[in-house]
């Protein structure tokens, strides 16, 4: 056996060359651009230093019913360099997923006096082929290819064959190289084979302004032209990539009615707010007979789902909620009831039925939430069943025929009289009544209005005070400059779901192991460290964490998560001549504003979002006295966002003592349109929470100091 | 049922007995490498150097050094580990090499089941990724090893080039290990063939079996994660902890004799550059430059900035030797050696005399040594002879067999030829070239440390906020404008000072930003010239005022932090008990920097400042000098220095250092006091 792996590396360094054949007919470079062109490129702005004067894609592809099975891409890009950043970036990475495989590459740089320099693969390309020794057989490629004397003004042209093995029922893809404006494209897309009945859709996907055009090509393909793109930038905070990117999709169109080139005519520029959220002023009807057909299958499973109450039947509603009650506490009372009394079990097999599910157990979100609309519907109280989108998977919901491409979650919305629409997902189990997951706000809910009518209205974000992080501590300063001392946190609402569904699997696994699970009581240990150490993340980047105590987990959702910790934390004084400065809110000092630039294209999405509350004291060193205070500060921010800012002195053991509070909102989202007083805003939070008061310090101290 | 026939019965007794007596040895037996025999049987290691968390320890590992052929020296690595944790784990291992310079032979990877050894196939269970050049293999165990089972893996690599007659293994690894031997096989023994422990202290921890037996033992080495967190005013770790090299006996033992193979093997490449093409292009690029030294700029600017800096190639002998001149122009990209090779041809053609320096560059401190096997040299520069000037240019050499040459390094765009280049002063370099006459240290006429030169202009406007007109003049790509100049938008240009600025100066705007590279400015330096405006400098107090220092902005340009890094303790699950010589800390720096700020301070009528006294450290690993003046009515000015010189100095400094360098940067980021009115409500 020794040396066979050996043998087996070689034979596929040798091959190599095989791989990257240059035989054959050589590609046909298309003409040069003339220079009036080349001065109207040369003026292009662009971030990476390159823009693509055109890109020429023929993509292939073969599904279900077709032979041989898979995506071919034979793909012309020609750039010109247009910078400095782009003479020291003038490579690109042939775009495919990583188990395609390269089947011809070339490429060639036009230098600016019109020398022609060929790539030569065994010195301008990075190619890595991932092997399986075990089928002999290499599955698939990266590769780099690196221009050569790459200058401004020179033209580098790229001709490159790949081909992905098996079906596909959907090809998604980033139209654009990375920030790198693309000035005209093309795809012809031949299209074979299928899941029987189904037609294919062709969607490009922007969230601008974009000029395409989309028609029959030779050969019953479709042809897809696309003028000037401006590349996606990536801001801090930003949704991600895909959200933002220009995205070309092909997938097998389950609203079989719609016609291709229908499908094609979808803009999504037009469908998205300053948050990202989706907005349909216009639903089109193409898609309408699809989706009414979705939510009635849905309407129709829930129903079969709630047909047999079981236990559920047996709830006295005229307790829990007496109708004398407002319509709010009514609702809110039965929620608290479902969540109380569903049993959590992840394990549970074929949960068909609620009658089964209150004996056996919830393993699905879903079907806590049907229990509340059934309790409901029982009391008599209008509900809707909805579903509501997660805005990560928008732009791929809930317009597109094809239900790979969107995460929807069932919902039961409540109006109350003052006509404020509740959503409520109690199966979320650590939710409390009138909370969302993060992905749920700002984001869209359809349903069926009277059974029929298609209705698509926006859900907002979770109302003040339910989100909340509170971080209580009581520290001491000492001789060394270091600060330490004991935290509290408390997350309350969405920012403690993490931490909930966690504590819940945790407990119940106490007590339901699972025969498979060979974790460790080291790596649990590990684990516990972990969740522990994020649930205690600060702002600020001075002081470090340890030694978590978490409480027993509640029954409530309403009541918050609570975990203990000690905490140290460095570069908190710095002398000022015969005094020092002191930090006044640790948990904020090193703060940074993460939003430097002045200008902003896409909207700001936290992970997180609540009211974030710090409040502590500082104990000095005995002897010390405060010689100046910041003063108290309240900062207004965009949406009624508020920073409120206050430290006082007191003594404690004889010592002086700051007693500090700063609270802040961090709403889920905030409008690119709002960007700047939400810059300021942060700006103001990074002042403040990098505030110091002036303390003099008896002699020996200031000597350790200073 | 049917009976067994009885006469069958004693012998199916027998059979089994014997078979139930011979299965410890049968399985002790089996699937196992006969080497690893002796070591198997050892308990589970145990000590103050494994960590709670260490998931494997290295029961017994051996690094066997042969020769293959007369200059190709072999290494084979055995290996036997034990899995700690107490669950089943996958062995995994690694293995990332250079095929284009080694040859990879004899891999093996046998495990223990829970009753068997068991041999794995690898051509079926490995995945690996081959690209060109060097190539990853990974090797997937794929099957669990049980808690406190064992595996073994093998496999050797076999120099293929024979040009540089050695070959080093550093300590610590990735796991503990409990044992670890270096042996030299006795037959190559006297081939040559000869180990070599470089240890940084008299109690080093590799042991001689016994004297020239050729094997050296080490026992009870922590993890490289348990070792390497704290790093601050440390050398390259194979000056911190022992290092073994294995090394030919009578093959470029000295420097003189490695500088004449590396002349003879650089002639080569340059030689066969036909003159022509190279001619011409001298010609084109120095047409019409009357003097020696405007020539040689011509072509330095040339390779330095038209040249691009790519090192993919340095793979095999590339990694020695470098890409001949028409490659590089070719492709207009090169590694340091492309671009000096490049330089000395075109120098050479316009009848410019040039030798190339090898040296090594590293952020941290290292020991020339004796022996070009003890330095890993990593970096070549090159020395222009031109015809002297009065007086020297900046980077004339003051010493060596260049002296009176200029000091260039062509893969820095800071500085033109001429100017002293960052970072290099005091570092010892090799001449390879006419004479080859071995290392000596580099020292210019003006020092070519890592150099940063700030002049701020700071007025403190009525309402609070400040304006400030900044210079920064750099000779090194260490600071923040010299990575500006690599920047071609100003867009990213702003968005990299912001990134610097704004910890300090919270909403800081860039007004303007003019780069200058040094080809444009008068003194052959990279210039940056900054204005800012900082809303809301003034924090107002109570009582009093502070205003953000113009040090603090200026440090934070130059890309000082406000204060040591803090490494904290690890937790009680990662701690390791230290001994010599793992404990080691020493005291050392590895580049020469100098950072200089003047700065300019006007305030608005009626606020005045209190400036903080003069002030002065100076100890051999650092000196720092401040001095204050009151310059008219309402401005201040500011002088202060910081260098630091390449060196290695007594541990028992070090903590002082760490404490005194923590104090200094807390203090020079500390705000100013102002007193009076008229410094607006900044907050």
């Amino acid at each position: 056996m020794r040396g066979s792996l050996w043998k087996l590396c070689s034979c596929l360094v040798l091959s190599l060359p095989g791989v990257m054949s240059f035989a054959g007919t050589p590609y046909a470079w298309p003409p040069l651009p003339d220079k009036q062109t080349m001065e109207t490129v040369l003026a292009v702005k662009s971030r990476s230093g390159l823009v693509v004067v055109d890109k020429s894609c023929t993509l292939t592809i073969k599904s279900y019913l077709a032979s041989p099975q898979g995506v071919t891409r034979d793909e012309f890009v020609r750039l010109v360099v247009v910078n400095g950043d782009g003479v020291r970036s003038a490579a690109v990475a042939l775009r495919d997923n990583a188990d395609a495989k390269i089947e011809s590459v070339a490429g060639r740089t036009v230098t600016p006096d019109g020398r022609v320099v060929p790539v030569d693969p065994g010195k301008d390309m990075q190619k890595v082929d991932i092997s399986d020794i075990k089928q002999k057989k290499i599955v698939g490629s990266l590769a780099t290819v690196h221009f050569p004397a790459p200058a401004i003004g020179a033209i580098l042209d790229l001709h490159f064959v790949t081909f992905i093995e098996g079906p596909r029922i959907f090809q998604l893809e980033a139209v654009t190289y990375d920030e790198t404006p693309q000035l005209h494209t093309s795809y012809t897309i031949n299209i074979r084979g299928g899941i029987s009945g189904y037609r294919w859709g062709v969607l490009l996907l922007s969230n601008h302004a974009v000029d395409k055009q989309l028609g029959p090509g030779p050969h019953d393909s479709i042809l897809l032209t696309i003028g000037p793109i401006i590349p996606y930038h990536s801001e801090p905070l930003s949704p991600p990539p895909y959200l933002n990117e220009v995205t070309l999709l092909c997938y097998v169109n389950f609203a079989s009615e719609i016609r291709d080139k229908d499908a094609g005519a979808y803009k999504m520029h037009e469908a998205v707010d300053p948050t990202g959220r989706i907005t349909i002023s216009e639903w089109p009807k193409a898609f309408q007979k699809f989706w009414r057909d979705e939510l009635k299958e849905e309407s129709r499973a829930a129903k079969v789902f709630m047909e047999w109450g079981g236990r559920a039947g047996h709830a006295d509603l005229a307790a829990i909620a007496p109708p004398s009650l407002p319509l709010e506490e009514r609702v809110q009372r039965l929620y608290d009831y479902v969540q109380q009394t569903i049993p959590y079990d992840p394990d549970a097999k074929d949960v068909s039925s609620l009658s089964f599910m209150m004996k056996h157990g919830q393993n699905a979100v879903w079907q806590g939430t049907l229990y509340l609309e059934y309790l409901l519907n029982r009391a008599h109280i209008p509900a809707r069943h909805c579903v509501i989108a997660n805005r990560y998977y928008l732009p791929f919901s809930p317009m597109i025929g094809n239900d790979s491409l969107y995460d929807l979650m069932d919902a039961v919305c409540v109006t109350l009289p003052n006509g404020q629409s509740i959503f409520l997902t109690p199966g979320v189990l650590p939710l409390p009544f009138g909370c969302l997951t993060i992905a749920r706000q700002n984001s869209l809910a359809l349903w069926l209005d009277s059974g029929k009518n298609l209705v698509a209205a926006p859900v907002g974000c979770n109302p003040p005070g339910v989100d909340r992080v509170c971080f209580q501590y009581d520290a001491k300063l000492t001789p060394s400059g270091t600060i330490e001392g004991d935290m509290t946190v408390e997350r309350s609402g969405e920012p403690a779901l993490d931490l909930r569904w966690w504590q819940l699997m945790r407990e119940f696994r106490r007590t339901h192991p699972l025969k498979t699970d060979t974790t460790s009581p080291q790596e649990r240990r590990n684990e516990f460290q972990k969740m522990m150490r994020e649930a205690c993340d600060v702002p600020g980047d001075r002081i470090t964490t340890q030694n978590f105590v978490l409480a027993p987990l509640s029954k409530d959702p309403s009541d918050p998560v609570k975990i203990q910790c000690t905490f140290q934390g460095a570069n908190m004084v710095q002398p000022l001549q015969q005094n020092s400065l002191v930090s006044v809110v640790p948990l904020l000092a090193g703060f940074v504003s993460p939003f430097p630039d002045r200008q902003r294209a896409t909207p700001i999405w936290y992970e997180t979002d609540g009211e974030i509350e710090m409040t502590g004291t500082l104990t000095l060193p005995p002897g010390s006295q405060v010689v100046d205070l910041p003063k108290p500060e309240t900062v207004q921010g965009p949406n009624n966002t508020t920073i409120h800012f206050s430290v006082a002195t007191s003594t404690k053991g004889g010592s002086p003592m700051l007693v500090t509070k700063v609270s802040f909102d961090q709403p889920p989202v905030m409008g690119w349109d709002l960007y700047r007083a939400w810059q300021d805003y942060q700006t103001a939070l990074a002042r403040l929470g990098n505030s110091r008061c002036v303390v003099r310090m008896p002699a020996a101290t200031a000597g350790e100091l200073q | 049922m049917r009976p067994h026939p009885r006469p069958l019965r004693p012998l199916a007794m027998w059979l089994a007995a014997w078979a139930l007596a011979a299965l410890p040895i049968a399985t002790a037996a089996l699937g196992r490498p006969e080497w690893a025999i002796p070591f198997l049987g050892q308990p589970t290691p145990t000590g103050g150097y494994i960590a709670k968390n260490d998931r494997w320890v290295i029961v017994y590992e051996a690094v066997t050094y042969s020769l293959a052929a007369p200059d190709r020296i072999q290494t084979r690595y055995q290996t036997i580990l034990e899995n700690l944790s107490d669950r089943d784990q996958v062995f995994k291992q690694v293995l990332d090499y250079d095929p284009s310079q080694y040859t990879l032979s004899d891999t093996s990877l046998t495990v223990q089941r829970k009753y068997l050894w068991h041999d794995i196939n690898l051509s079926r269970n490995a995945a690996e990724a081959t690209s060109k050049d060097s190539a990853k293999v990974v090797v997937v165990g794929q099957e669990p090893i049980p808690s406190h089972h064992r595996v073994v893996w093998e496999y050797t690599l076999t120099d293929k080039l024979g040009f540089a007659p050695w070959t080093g293994d550093a300590l610590p690894e990735e796991w503990p290990v409990a044992i670890k031997h270096f042996t030299v096989e006795s037959a190559v023994a006297q081939g040559g063939l000869r180990l070599v422990v470089i240890a940084p202290g008299p109690d080093g921890t590799l042991k001689q079996d016994k004297v020239d037996s050729g094997t050296w033992e080490a026992r009870d080495i922590p993890a490289a994660s348990r070792l390497l967190s704290d790093l601050v005013y440390q050398p390259v770790v194979s000056n911190l902890y022992p290092y073994v090299v294995a090394h030919l006996q009578g093959q470029d033992e000295d420097w003189p004799t490695w500088a004449k193979k590396m002349a003879k093997a650089w002639a080569k490449n340059a030689d066969g550059t036909p003159a022509g093409p190279l001619q011409e292009k001298g010609r084109l690029l120095t047409e019409g430059i009357p003097t020696p030294l405007g020539r040689a700029r011509a072509l330095a600017r040339f390779v330095q900035n038209k040249v691009l800096y790519d090192d993919r190639n340095e793979t095999g002998v590339n990694a020695f030797l470098p890409l001949t001149p028409p490659d590089t122009l070719r492709s207009m990209k090169a590694d340091c050696k492309g671009k000096v090779l490049l330089l000395q041809s075109l120098l050479r053609a316009v009848g410019i005399e040039s030798v190339p320096l090898q040296l090594r560059v590293s952020e941290r401190y290292y020991a020339w040594g004796s022996h070009p096997w003890e330095v890993g040299l990593n970096h070549v520069i090159l020395a222009v002879k031109l015809p002297p000037r009065l007086p020297p240019l900046p980077a004339t050499l003051l010493k060596g067999p260049a002296k009176g040459w200029l000091l260039f390094d062509p893969t820095s765009r800071e500085t033109d030829l001429g100017q002293s280049p960052g970072g290099l002063e005091d570092l010892h370099a090799l001449a390879i070239g006419q004479g080859c006459l071995g290392p000596f240290d580099i020292h210019t006429q003006v020092p070519a440390a890592a150099r940063c030169d700030i002049r701020i202009e700071a007025t403190l406007l009525p309402g609070g906020d400040m304006a400030a007109a900044v210079e920064v003049s750099v000779n090194s790509y260490s600071t923040l404008a010299g990575q500006l100049l690599r920047l071609s938008s100003e867009e990213k240009i702003r968005t990299a000072v912001l990134d610097q600025v704004n910890p300090v100066c919270p909403g800081a705007q860039v007004r303007s930003v003019v780069v200058t590279p040094p080809s444009e400015s008068p003194d052959g330096l990279t210039k940056v010239k900054l204005s800012f405006l900082v809303p809301k400098a003034v924090q107002s107090l109570s009582a009093s005022q502070l205003l953000t220092s113009p040090t603090a902005l200026a440090l934070s340009l130059a890309g000082y932090p406000d204060g040591l890094p803090r490494v904290s303790a690890p937790d009680s699950d990662d701690r390791v008990a230290l001994v010599a010589p793992w404990n080691a800390r020493l005291n050392a720096s590895g580049e020469s920097t100098l950072l200089t700020i003047h700065y300019g301070l006007t305030l608005p009528a009626g606020l005045t400042l209190d400036p903080p006294p003069s002030a002065a450290i100076r100890k051999p690993w650092l000196t720092y000098e401040a001095a204050w003046t009151h310059e008219g009515q309402q401005t201040w000015r500011e002088s202060l220095s910081v260098a630091v010189p390449r060196g290695s100095w007594p541990a028992q400094d070090r903590m002082e250092r760490l404490q005194t360098v923590d104090r200094l940067l807390a203090g020079l980021y500390s705000p100013l006091l102002l007193s009076g009115a008229g410094g607006g409500n900044g907050g």
